[in-house]
């Protein structure tokens, strides 16, 4: 998957007046998401009532960035990745969207693989 | 009231202190929801436009007010805005499982699906939203008072 230049904006790409998401992998590359996209993702969770991890808990329980209270975060790629493979395979609203995921779990496997630090923010 | 079509907070930049005070107690007069003392406030210089957002919460939901000037490839004619959205927590443990909810405001008492509204943003950006699409982007995008 060719992941292009160190910023994409592909994904926020026309949505200037609405919240971004950016994640930094390292110094390597840094991904801006419209949140639309973001919720396409995460807004049907699993429902089996054992707990949530990774981006879903921070999304659906309102901690991290998703709290109010902070803007930026360094996150656990490794457990971040597996929450993101929950996803794979669903049908999302957009059809954008699963082009992102790919993506998303690309560099989360290239994060975990060279230990890069990985940070998300809201803005 | 409000921060002037061209966002430039009643003439306060360049005055931190009134700057500060134009922020905390002023701009949120002309918001659409009454936006409580305590709020949790956030400036921001972003891509040609500046955003504050008031958050806090209230009963099983967290508000967040989000005001904004003119961005840049909007018309001439689109002045700064208000966004209401409020949200209640998911629960991912046990019998009473369920996903957070998001809401937009679009009216007095009146709140959509923040997926409903997703889906109209998206068709504005694409050239192809319904009238009833445009209609609820209008509505919830809330002049100053």
């Amino acid at each position: 998957m060719d992941i292009g230049k160190k910023n994409n904006y592909k994904f926020y790409d026309g949505y200037d007046d609405e919240s971004e998401i950016i994640i930094r992998f390292g110094d390597e590359f840094n991904i801006h998401i419209w949140e639309g996209y973001f919720d396409d993702i995460f807004e049907n969770p699993p429902l089996d009532g054992k707990g949530w991890t990774g981006f879903t808990k921070d999304y659906h329980q309102f901690e991290g960035i998703f709290s109010g209270k902070v803007d930026k975060k360094n996150i656990e790629a490794k457990k971040y990745l597996q929450d993101l493979y929950y996803y794979r395979g669903k049908t999302f609203k957009f059809e954008e969207t699963s082009e992102l995921l790919e993506m998303l779990i690309k560099l989360f496997e290239i994060a975990v693989s060279k230990k890069f630090k990985v940070t998300i923010e809201i803005h | 009231m409000g921060a002037g079509g061209g966002g430039n907070f009643g003439n306060t930049v360049g005055s931190n202190r009134n700057h500060k005070e134009y922020i905390e107690k002023e701009l949120p007069k002309s918001s659409p929801i009454k936006i409580p003392s305590r709020a949790i406030i956030k400036e921001e210089e972003k891509n040609g436009y500046t955003q504050v957002k008031y958050t806090w919460k209230r009963g099983d939901y967290n508000y967040t007010s989000r005001w904004h000037t003119r961005t840049p490839n909007a018309p001439k004619e689109q002045g700064n805005s208000w966004v209401v959205q409020r949200d209640k927590p998911g629960i991912g443990y046990g019998k009473n499982v369920r996903p957070a909810k998001h809401e937009i405001m679009i009216g007095k008492n009146k709140w959509i699906s923040k997926q409903e509204w997703q889906v109209a943003i998206r068709a504005r950006k694409n050239g192809d939203a319904t009238e009833k699409q445009k209609e609820i982007l209008d509505s919830g995008h809330w002049k100053e008072k």
